[in-house]
């Protein structure tokens, strides 16, 4: 069984890892037997335990047994104090055969160290107890020694302070019981503070001597701090700022946090953790706005604390630049600064102007006084091409005037002639003292109807309203409409009788009775008429052209009563074929006016023809009217009694205007 | 930078070591911890046949010891040797067990330390080949933190003489072997010693 427990401790020995870790507490590591500081000597490499019982000899853990020479602050070790952290730390250090000129057959060399140094938890000086490695009995106690014998083995202890001893030579101790401080005591010489802690015994064939303590302290050391943890020394840091590192019965467990992180990056900020891993955040920037620098990110110095962001470098670059004047070209960057270049060129060559650079823009202002002709009749300017000297203008746009400079003053002398005033509407423009003058443009047409005026050189008839005469006395009330005169209403001439054909003549009325050339009673060049009053027989003449012949006039009778196609409707009814003969009086009135209007003159004796459109609905009404039918076949029996039948039945037939006049 | 440098660098920054320290230290091949495991070895202790007729006849001690220092060596079964003059035996302190025994003098700036112990440590690798194991004639002499020790076997039982001076460095007792030697040599058996020890 013990057998065993060693054997895990030994294996556990193979996985112990050397050194402590940051994050991890301290777990307890040792180098083996016979490893020592390096350049300290060549070590007893043994696996035996000398003293496999005892107790370790520090009151409390930890201590550190390892060189006091070749550690930190020894004669042979690094530079620096015995209380330097290195000394107080695992793992420890045998260094039994550490190198001394002492015989010592055990160690390779024959020489060596022949125990064991050890440090307590600090370097504080009589602060340490020791106590006894087993129980026993302090056997010797020199100055700066004390020997316990435990059985075969004495166990020295050196170095503890003289002063403080708890036991005395001949007292029994107790396993544990304490003994003395830890000290620097050596004789008058102080050391480091620290114990030199030996083990004597009788090695058979050898005699007493000092046996490597190392594995027994190990051993006992074990006991004091207690049963190893499966997790003491295991480095379970996955070096992830995400992750919880825990250990639980030697298995590491790496539980995702959130919060800040870092991804190693020192030029990323910002990152966070995010399922266990560390996410990068914004790159950091670094823009010092200067254009000849290279602005870059880069690790902060060795030796930074954790998580140092990383520093802006802006490093010089030579190129070109803007120095922020536009007047300068060919800027350059010069040990990070940008270097104005050389001055645009803003020369236009010409002598009179100012060449000037503003914002980069060139502008090129006249240059006072250098352009003055000294004429005052001209105007000097610097121009794109150098001075430029103007008549001053003296124009009176008078065309009546002529125009000219005298000792810089206008002069506008009166002249003659044709000129233009301007005005279209105005005729024969001439000049007259200086000034254009014409004649206004007469539109007038005469025309009651209409006001004529000048536009835009043009005359415009304007349509008036107004009374107005249309030349015919017969019409009364004439009016202009549209810029002509139209005629006013008929006078009234119904004189009231029917057998009178009322009509006007030059404003005068006349009232006639109507005549009706008898068809067969031509004699002798003459035509019996009757008017419609019946007064008659009247004599009338034939036309010339239609002389009478065979009893009529033009010898062709008229037709008789009865005959077929355009003769007279003796019914007195309204016959719709009746449409292309002559106009029907329906009123005696009404048929007068249609009279008056329509008749031709040249029809009186002539073929019938269309009466005008004109005409209208009255000239197509049925003539039952005042001089209708019955009245006329009473007018016919007259004329019959009075042998004058066929013109009676004539009249009865037809009815024909016997005259009309018309202006 | 030679190769081991190299090598002892590399490690070191393995083991969280600045290389500051490590260029501090003795350029040497940084040992490995596991190089040689075996399994921890407790070595047997035999108590040593005494061997009485040579015991019997080592020189008898003319000074005389204390009652008290008589009492408690009388526990010691084995030869006991102790310094024959006076000024160094009888101020010293005795303690004493069945397998040994020990007399602490603390005197004139020196502890002389005498010890006999019959309890031997059986170390199969021990002695060295070609060591001679000492004798009371010709002890073994070494130096541990300044005190001397002179061992010598005899009779079975390991003797050894320690001195620790005041004044380590100083101290003659301590830095030359003359004194330490003259004490072994004026070793002489305690009378009351009878065969197979005990009183």
């Amino acid at each position: 069984m013990k057998r065993a427990r060693r054997s895990e401790h030994l294996n556990r020995l193979l996985l112990l890892v050397l050194v402590v870790l940051p994050g991890v507490a301290q777990a307890f590591t040792f180098q083996p037997a016979g490893v020592l500081k390096p350049g300290s000597g060549k070590g007893l490499q043994t696996t035996k335990v000398y003293a496999p019982t005892m107790r370790y000899p520090t009151e409390k853990s930890p201590s550190y047994p390892n060189s006091q020479v070749w550690g930190v602050g020894g004669s042979q070790g690094p530079k620096g104090g015995q209380c330097d952290a290195k000394n107080f730390a695992y793992p420890w250090w045998d260094n039994y055969c550490e190198t001394r000129t002492w015989s010592m057959p055990l160690c390779p060399s024959g020489k060596g160290h022949q125990g064991q140094d050890i440090r307590g938890a600090t370097c504080v000086n009589k602060t340490h107890w020791l106590v006894a490695a087993e129980a026993g009995t302090i056997t010797g106690i020199g100055t700066y020694s004390v020997y316990l014998k435990a059985g075969g083995t004495t166990f020295r202890y050196l170095h503890m302070d003289p002063g403080t001893l708890a036991v005395q030579v001949g007292q029994k101790v107790s396993k544990g019981q304490k003994l003395g401080l830890m000290s620097n005591a050596f004789g008058g010489t102080p050391t480091t503070v620290h114990l030199h802690f030996d083990i004597e015994q009788f090695v058979s064939g050898t005699g007493t001597v000092f046996v490597s303590p190392y594995n027994s302290l190990v051993e006992s050391y074990e006991k004091l701090i207690g049963p190893a943890d499966p997790c003491a020394g295991k480095d379970c840091n996955d070096k992830q700022d995400c992750t919880k590192d825990t250990c639980a019965a030697g298995t590491c467990n790496h539980t995702p946090v959130s919060g800040a992180c870092s991804d190693g990056d020192a030029c990323s900020l910002g990152d966070v953790c995010s399922a266990g891993k560390c996410k990068a955040g914004a790159a950091k920037v670094c823009s010092d706005n200067n254009a000849c620098t290279k602005d870059a990110c880069a690790p902060p110095t060795a030796g930074s604390p954790a998580n140092t962001p990383g520093v802006c470098v802006f490093t010089p670059e030579p190129k070109a630049c803007d120095d922020g004047n536009a007047c300068t070209i060919g800027d350059a960057c010069n040990a990070s600064l940008c270097a104005a270049g050389g001055a645009k060129d803003c020369k236009d060559g010409i002598d009179c102007t100012q060449d000037v650079c503003t914002k980069g823009v060139c502008s090129h202002p006249p240059l006072a006084g250098t352009c003055d002709d000294k004429n005052p009749c001209t105007v000097d300017t610097c121009g794109t091409k150098g001075c430029v000297h103007v008549a001053n203008d003296c124009a009176d746009d008078n065309a009546c005037t002529t125009d000219s400079c005298t000792l810089g003053k206008c002069v506008h002398a009166a002249k003659a002639g044709p000129c233009d005033d301007g005005n279209a509407c105005s005729d024969a423009d001439a000049c007259d003292l200086g000034v254009c003058k014409g004649t206004t443009k007469v539109c007038d047409d005469a025309e009651p109807c209409t006001s004529g005026a000048c536009a835009n050189g043009g005359c415009v008839q304007t349509p008036v309203v107004g009374s107005c005469d249309d030349g015919d006395d017969c019409s009364l009330g004439d009016a202009c409409s549209g810029g002509q005169c139209e005629p006013g209403s008929t006078k009234d001439c119904d004189d009231g009788l029917d057998c009178t054909l009322d009509g006007c003549s030059d404003g005068e009325c006349t009232h006639k009775g109507e005549l009706e050339a008898e068809v067969k009673n031509c004699v002798g060049g003459f035509v019996e008429a009757y008017d419609a009053c019946g007064a008659g027989p009247m004599l009338e003449e034939c036309p010339p052209e239609k002389p009478c012949e065979s009893g009529a006039c033009g010898g062709e009778a008229n037709p008789l009563p009865g005959d077929a196609g355009g003769g007279a409707d003796v019914t007195g009814d309204a016959d719709a074929t009746d449409d292309a003969g002559p106009a029907k009086v329906t009123d005696a009135a009404e048929a007068k006016r249609d009279v008056a209007k329509v008749a031709d003159p040249e029809s009186i004796f002539g073929p019938e023809t269309a009466a005008p459109a004109a005409a209208g609905a009255g000239a197509a009404a049925p003539a039952a009217d005042g001089c209708g039918a019955g009245r006329r076949s009473s007018l016919a029996g007259v004329l019959t009694l009075l042998g004058l039948a066929g013109i009676g039945l004539a009249w009865s037939r037809r009815k024909r205007p016997l005259y009309q006049t018309r202006r | 930078m030679n190769h081991r440098i190299r090598w002892t660098l590399t490690v070191a920054l393995c083991l969280g070591l600045s290389p500051a320290a490590v260029a501090e230290s003795p350029v040497e091949t940084v040992p490995s911890v596991h190089e040689i495991v075996t399994v921890p070895q407790v070595l047997p202790v035999v108590r040593k046949a005494i061997d009485l007729p040579r015991a019997l006849a080592h020189p008898p001690l003319r000074a005389h010891v204390s009652a008290t220092q008589a009492d408690t060596l009388g526990k010691a079964i084995l030869p006991v040797l102790l310094p024959d003059a006076v000024e160094w035996l009888q101020p010293g302190v005795a303690t004493a067990e069945r397998d040994w025994y020990a007399l602490s003098v603390n005197r004139d700036g020196v502890m002389l330390y005498v010890q006999g112990d019959r309890l031997a440590t059986l170390d199969p690798d021990m002695p060295p080949a070609g060591f001679t194991p000492p004798a009371w004639d010709r002890p073994l002499v070494t130096r541990n933190e300044a005190t001397v020790d002179a061992t010598f076997l005899a009779f079975g039982v390991s003797y050894v003489v320690a001195v620790e001076c005041a004044r380590p460095f100083e101290d003659p007792r301590c830095t030359e072997d003359a004194f330490v030697l003259a004490q072994v040599a004026s070793l002489r058996r305690l009378p009351q010693v009878q065969s197979g020890g005990g009183r």
